[in-house]
């Protein structure tokens, strides 16, 4: 909202789909602050099932769920008292706005490069297949997605089969009517429109323009975001020109608190959070019935917030909660949602700041009568999470796959002379040969055993290493429990047997390795492999007395509509 | 000439760090930089070159894994075309 309460219009942003969405969210951030500059009220739209608006990506009737969507935020402004509203949509978001532009009586639409729901999905397709290679996946898996073709498998969600026919059925050729008083329809210079995009646009009050930065903001795996600062500033300057300048007071209701229910009719409630005295943004889901004594914190993994595969949080935390446990999601300062702290840098992930900005976090939950913090992250977040444990006194940590940069590259000395030494402890042990069992345990033993390659690098590295930082936590009392694919398991525990057996005697430590998990947890396979893990253990540990329902994974306990707003 | 398109296309939108034009025919495109989220750009850009669809079954890392294989998977395209 502008500062002094006057509007010229509103607009409605409509996110792109899937890993696009967290590609453009500081792209959308960015327009809507510019927007906001030339006294626009803008409303960034999570669609139903996406981001953290209530509804899984597994329920039935997706399509339709995102188009109320896109008519609820409009009708959301309006109601509010806006004159004009406009629509922005990116991508599929793009086709969606446009499939219900007509009965929105929008004063301008801007289609910023549109893709049609068959197009997209394909894209989906081979992108998950290029990034995760289905070769990785189990036989079983892979004949199912082979014989079937349906349903389509994103990197971190999965269309359904009704989802995928609805979806491939929407493009902006089948949309209807004039769409808005005025459309801008900006294309990627050297993709060509699909066809009938450009017969069903060629009306007189259609204008045409080119998104020439489409490639780097969505074709380009980066750490730090791309902002198209040529496209988001055409897109103000077109609303402005569009919008004239008479203005109007505009008041936005805020609501704060929802109540999130379940198909079986249950409830949870979710509730936004300003957190410290930076005002963090966190989304705290609390049971609906009885009071939790722990809140697990659940940090950003990288840089992202919660839209497209950042989601991956949000139907488990409302599982976790259904089982008697606080569950707040929240952005680091710089990150997500959350405001940039003066001098800090934004999307910078283990940003300087990310240990005060845990203290804050804890410090809140505590004042709100929660007795334990469980600090819980991917990645980054896992890492986060184990640095900030015993500053902020944790009771516990839950890490999946938690980074180590500084551990992937041994000393090439040490490493050298390790692998020398662990080749000629393979070799003896194969030329011993035989296949009595007796032969064998001695080999096995040799093997996973002595390990003599890696216990000898670990002593020859000057960082910490991973298995003692998780001793120490243990040894001061911090519940510890660490999920990791097997190849990054390795990582903590080659080389380090005695650590770990004293670890696991004090029964504050557990870890496990998964097969066929990618790090980001990308694959419903993998997510349908850790999610239970995690509602067993947070159950067990910590939601005592609580009735126990669901892991977070299974369509048949994803949280339903949002009665509340 | 499908080879010459084929690597035109690779070079303007692989955003590999190698030279498209020293590559072999059968060198593995991942293992040159082709990025997952470039290989989406690239099937793109060579339907649209070549004015084909790959089908579903092709929508895989393997089918961009190499010149070679492009080529393949092209000319498999064209042949149906043209019996179509």
């Amino acid at each position: 909202m502008p500062e002094d309460g006057t509007v010229r219009g509103a607009v409605v942003l409509c996110p792109p789909f899937g890993l696009e969405v967290e590609a453009a969210a500081r792209a959308y951030q960015v327009l809507g602050e510019q927007l906001a500059s030339q006294n626009f009220a803008v409303l960034h739209v999570d669609y139903d099932g996406t981001g953290d608006s209530a509804g899984c990506d597994e329920d039935p009737g997706r399509v339709e769920a995102w188009q109320s969507s896109v008519r609820a935020g409009v009708e959301f402004m309006r109601s509010s008292g806006a004159l004009h509203v406009s629509v922005v949509g990116l991508r599929f978001g793009a086709t969606v706005a446009a499939s219900v532009a007509e009965e929105c009586d929008l004063d301008a639409l801007v289609l910023w490069d549109p893709c049609d729901g068959r197009s997209y999905l394909r894209e989906e397709a081979l992108l998950w297949d290029a990034y995760l290679g289905s070769d990785r996946l189990p036989r079983a898996y892979r004949g199912e997605r082979a014989s079937t073709g349906a349903p389509v498998e994103a990197l971190g969600t999965v269309y359904g089969d009704e989802t995928v026919r609805a979806m491939s059925g929407l493009s902006i050729a089948s949309s209807q009517g004039p769409l808005a008083r005025r459309v801008l329809a900006l294309f990627r210079p050297g993709r060509s429109p699909r066809r009938g995009v450009l017969e069903r646009l060629s009306m007189v009050h259609v204008e045409f323009g080119e998104a020439p930065e489409q490639e780097e903001l969505l074709s380009v795996w980066s750490s730090k975001p791309m902002i198209p600062e040529r496209t988001v500033g055409a897109i103000v300057e077109w609303l402005s020109l569009a919008a004239g300048l008479a203005a109007a007071p505009m008041q936005l209701p805020s609501p704060r608190v929802a109540a999130i229910q379940f198909p079986e009719g249950d409830e949870v409630v979710e509730e936004i959070m300003c957190l410290g005295l930076d005002r963090l943004f966190g989304v705290l889901t609390t049971p609906a019935v009885g009071v939790a004594t722990t809140t697990v914190v659940l940090l950003n993994s990288g840089r992202i917030g919660h839209a497209g595969p950042g989601r991956l949080w949000v139907c488990p935390a409302r599982s976790w909660a259904r089982a008697g446990v606080s569950v707040l999601r929240v952005d680091l300062s710089g990150l997500g949602d959350s405001p940039t702290r003066p001098g800090q840098e934004p999307d910078l992930v283990f940003g300087l700041f990310a240990l005060d900005d845990i203290a804050e976090i804890t410090a809140a939950v505590s004042s709100r009568g929660s007795s334990g913090v469980v600090l819980m992250g991917l990645c980054s977040g896992a890492r986060q999470s184990i640095d900030s444990a015993l500053a902020v006194g944790a009771r516990g940590i839950i890490a999946i796959n938690p980074a180590f940069p500084e551990m992937s590259n041994p000393p090439g000395r040490w490493s050298s002379l390790s692998n020398r030494l662990g080749k000629r402890v393979f070799d003896v042990s194969n030329r011993v040969g035989g296949d009595s069992r007796r032969v064998s345990v001695l080999k096995r033993a040799v093997r996973r055993g002595l390990d003599v390659r890696w216990w000898l690098v670990n002593r020859a590295r000057r960082e910490r290493r991973p298995a003692l930082v998780l001793k120490n936590l243990v040894e001061h009392g911090v519940d510890t429990f660490v999920i990791c694919a097997i190849d990054e398991g390795r990582l903590i525990t080659r080389g380090e047997g005695g650590a770990l057996r004293s670890m696991r005697r004090t029964r504050r430590f557990w870890m496990g390795s998964l097969l066929n998990v990618d790090h980001s947890l990308y694959s419903k396979v993998a997510r349908d492999q850790v999610f239970p893990v995690l509602a067993e253990h947070l159950a067990s540990r910590y939601g005592a007395g609580a009735k126990r329902q669901g892991t977070g994974a299974s369509p048949a306990h994803g949280p339903g509509r949002a009665p509340g707003p | 000439m499908i080879d010459e398109q084929i690597r035109r296309v690779l070079a303007d939108n692989g955003r590999m760090p190698v030279d498209v034009a020293t590559l072999a025919d059968d060198a593995d495109l991942y293992r040159a930089g082709l990025s997952s989220r470039a290989c989406v750009s690239v099937m793109l850009a060579l339907e649209e070159v070549f004015d084909v669809e790959f089908p579903e079954d092709m929508l895989r890392k393997a089918t961009f894994g190499s010149v070679a294989a492009v080529r393949v998977a092209i000319t498999e395209l064209l042949s149906e075309g043209r019996e179509g």
